[in-house]
């Protein structure tokens, strides 16, 4: 267990700023927070890295979100660091997400001492979090239309729909390729391509884990629950029900807003924690509590805003919580993509080779998906 | 800090805006302002400044009549300070401006104030290789007693200058530098509104600086950027004109262990300071 955790920002005008420590007691100086934010700065983010400085063994980190922000672990005399490196790392991504959320100080004390620490994202918010930078999520429109394009390309016209000189192309394509949507390549030492290998859909799915859940762990509810998913996706005529699949080009549509919705509350995790948990079928509050690492006031005003969003429901006999759409985002194979790759290539906007390489690209990628 | 500051009139259009800070997706904000300001009309504030956290900033905002006020701070501000300054603001702009005919045309004068009510901290960043003065430059700007031995800067040594200058604290920032540092520069010199680039007046050294003169104007272009030809008191100085004409900025000379050079060097950096805040204004 560390000996200690401090909290620190970098103020643009006020310079380090230890905003919050455990133990209280531990003292530190400008020289040490200055060679921790240079290491820092050195290193990968969002990866532990353990330093000395004075005799001290610090682990500090930080993340692409909060550069200005770093936790930093004081690691015990005999601490192994490779045997509490995934808990610093889980604790420091707890840490980092509370201080954005939560109005008052967090309880670093109770963090810390209960070793509380928040997964790194898996591959389904991966994916979800292209949609948080619009200019990634408006390069996914384009590249699903264009399927392989050269990268100079793209940028020329990223710039010139984001009106802005600044928009860097690598920038905006990076949650794409972190997601393995699309792969970058230098083709005949010519071209730098971007090749368009999986697609990517958003969309709610009936909670049919949960309901069979409901029905064996709370069956007083489950005729009810049944009631408000069946509300949600076959409503009595002359209502519609929801329809993800509606074709629409209009990025203003219902149907664009609402999956751009779902992929915000799959991508953060204070709401994602909670879908996960209630995948598995209705909860109440306190059972949430005690299950995810956030606090009470946390939970619930991420349980109330799903709820107007219509991704939760409850049962305010019961105190219980439930999904009556669950969030979705699925990859595919882009079979449109082959009928582009031989149009674009019959029509010399691209050379055989590029074509070639774009089909080996989905080959690799689909072979290893199996 | 007030990152900015926004008042919204009667249709929720923005009749000003002051921005001390850079602005991140500036349309979506507006478009933000815009349905808070339509938001805030329904509740019943009683003249009261409220607040909410987005992300790692804290927005204040009141109703007074038919204007919304808004400000932009930091989530870690102390707040009470920040409700008093939107005391302040609101009171003069509905003493002063509220009353004509449309305040968005004839705001002469209303700048001033706001900078009087809102700002509250200059930051000055000193650059330049290492060796040069630069640790010595901020000793005599707080008028301390020089160091016997020379100890290198780690990283950054952030001071106060111990008087104001036009209401605002003055706030330095001594950037380390040694060449390892060099990482930090760009981050260091965010939201710094005058940027003294330091030289030891050598030829090799001015050089080498331009570099620096270049980088400052990629990192923060809206920062003033004076020069500093320190170390006159050597024979291989070269002159402070010869020194600015090669960097391109205006520079002054120095001999940074002469306590005498203080006040003319505070001197420098209040026009520097005024002269930026003219230069954005413009």
């Amino acid at each position: 267990m560390p000996e200690a955790v401090f909290i620190v920002n970098l103020d643009e005008f006020q310079g380090f700023i230890v905003s919050q420590k455990y133990p209280p007691s531990i003292v530190l100086n400008e020289r040490v927070l200055n060679l921790i934010f240079y290491e820092l700065q050195k290193k990968k983010k969002e990866q532990a890295n353990v330093i000395e400085i004075d005799g001290m063994r610090i682990v500090p980190y930080t993340d692409e979100k909060h550069p200005m922000w770093f936790v930093c672990f004081i690691l015990g005399e005999n601490e192994q660091y490779n045997e509490i490196v995934e808990e610093i790392e889980g604790m420091s991504r707890l840490i980092l997400m509370l201080m954005e959320d939560i109005t008052e100080r967090i309880d670093l004390e109770y963090i810390f001492t209960n070793r509380l620490k928040l997964e790194k994202p898996n591959d389904e918010q991966i994916c979800a979090a292209i949609f948080s930078t619009p200019s990634s999520a408006l390069l996914l429109e384009k590249i699903e239309d264009e399927c392989l394009e050269r990268s100079a390309r793209l940028a020329l016209w990223l710039k010139s729909q984001i009106q802005s000189d600044d928009v860097d192309l690598r920038e905006a394509i990076m949650p794409l390729m972190k997601a393995g949507i699309v792969n970058v390549e230098m083709v005949a030492k010519t071209a730098e391509m971007v090749f368009l290998v999986k697609d990517i859909f958003t969309y709610r799915a009936p909670p049919t884990r949960a309901l069979q859940a409901a029905k064996e762990s709370h069956p007083q509810i489950s005729d009810w629950y049944e009631e408000q998913i069946r509300n949600f996706f076959s409503p009595p005529p002359p209502n519609k029900g929801y329809n993800p699949t509606i074709q629409t080009d209009n990025p203003n549509s219902p149907i664009m807003e609402d999956r751009a919705k779902i992929a915000k509350f799959l991508a953060e995790s204070k709401y994602y924690e909670i879908i996960k948990c209630l995948r598995e079928g209705p909860c109440s509050l306190d059972t949430l509590v005690r299950r995810i690492p956030f606090p009470k006031q946390l939970i619930e005003k991420a349980l109330f805003k799903m709820m107007t969003e219509r991704i939760i429901a409850n049962n305010e006999e019961e105190g219980l919580w439930m999904l009556i759409t669950d969030p979705r985002v699925d990859i595919f194979l882009p079979e449109f993509a082959l009928k582009l790759i031989v149009r674009k290539y019959k029509e010399k906007d691209v050379s055989k080779e590029i074509a070639l390489r774009h089909l080996d690209n989905l080959i690799e990628v689909w072979r290893e998906a199996g | 800090m007030i990152r900015s500051i926004y008042i919204l009139g009667e249709h929720n259009h923005i009749i000003y805006s002051k921005e001390y800070a850079k602005v991140e997706s500036k349309e979506a904000l507006i478009e933000f302002l815009i349905n808070l300001s339509q938001f805030i009309r329904t509740m019943d504030l009683n003249s009261k400044t409220e607040y909410m956290n987005i992300a790692m900033m804290r927005l204040f905002y009141t109703v007074r009549n038919k204007y919304a006020f808004v400000f932009i701070a930091d989530k870690s501000d102390d707040t009470s300070q920040l409700e008093e300054k939107m005391t302040q603001l609101v009171d003069v702009f509905m003493r002063e401006y509220a009353v004509l005919p449309d305040p968005s045309l004839k705001m002469d004068g209303f700048d001033a104030k706001v900078d009087e009510i809102a700002v509250t901290m200059v930051k000055v960043a000193i650059l330049g290789y290492a060796g040069v003065g630069k640790t010595t430059t901020l000793h005599l700007l707080r008028g301390e007693t020089l160091p016997l031995v020379h100890d290198p800067t780690i990283g950054v040594s952030i001071k106060k200058l111990p008087e104001e200058i036009s209401n605002a604290n003055i706030v330095l920032w001594d950037l380390a530098g040694q060449q390892r540092f060099s990482i930090l520069w760009g981050k260091m010199l965010a939201n710094a509104q005058v940027v003294v680039i330091v030289t030891d007046s050598t030829l090799e050294n001015v050089l080498k600086s331009k570099k620096l003169v270049q980088l400052v104007h990629e990192e923060v272009p809206d920062a003033k950027v004076i020069g500093i030809a320190n170390k006159q008191d050597l024979p291989t100085a070269l002159t402070p004109e010869r020194v600015g004409q090669i960097l391109g900025v205006p520079t002054y000379e120095l001999v940074a262990i002469d306590i005498s050079y203080r006040d003319r060097l505070i001197q420098i950096i209040r026009k520097a300071i005024l002269e930026g805040k003219g230069d954005a204004g413009n």
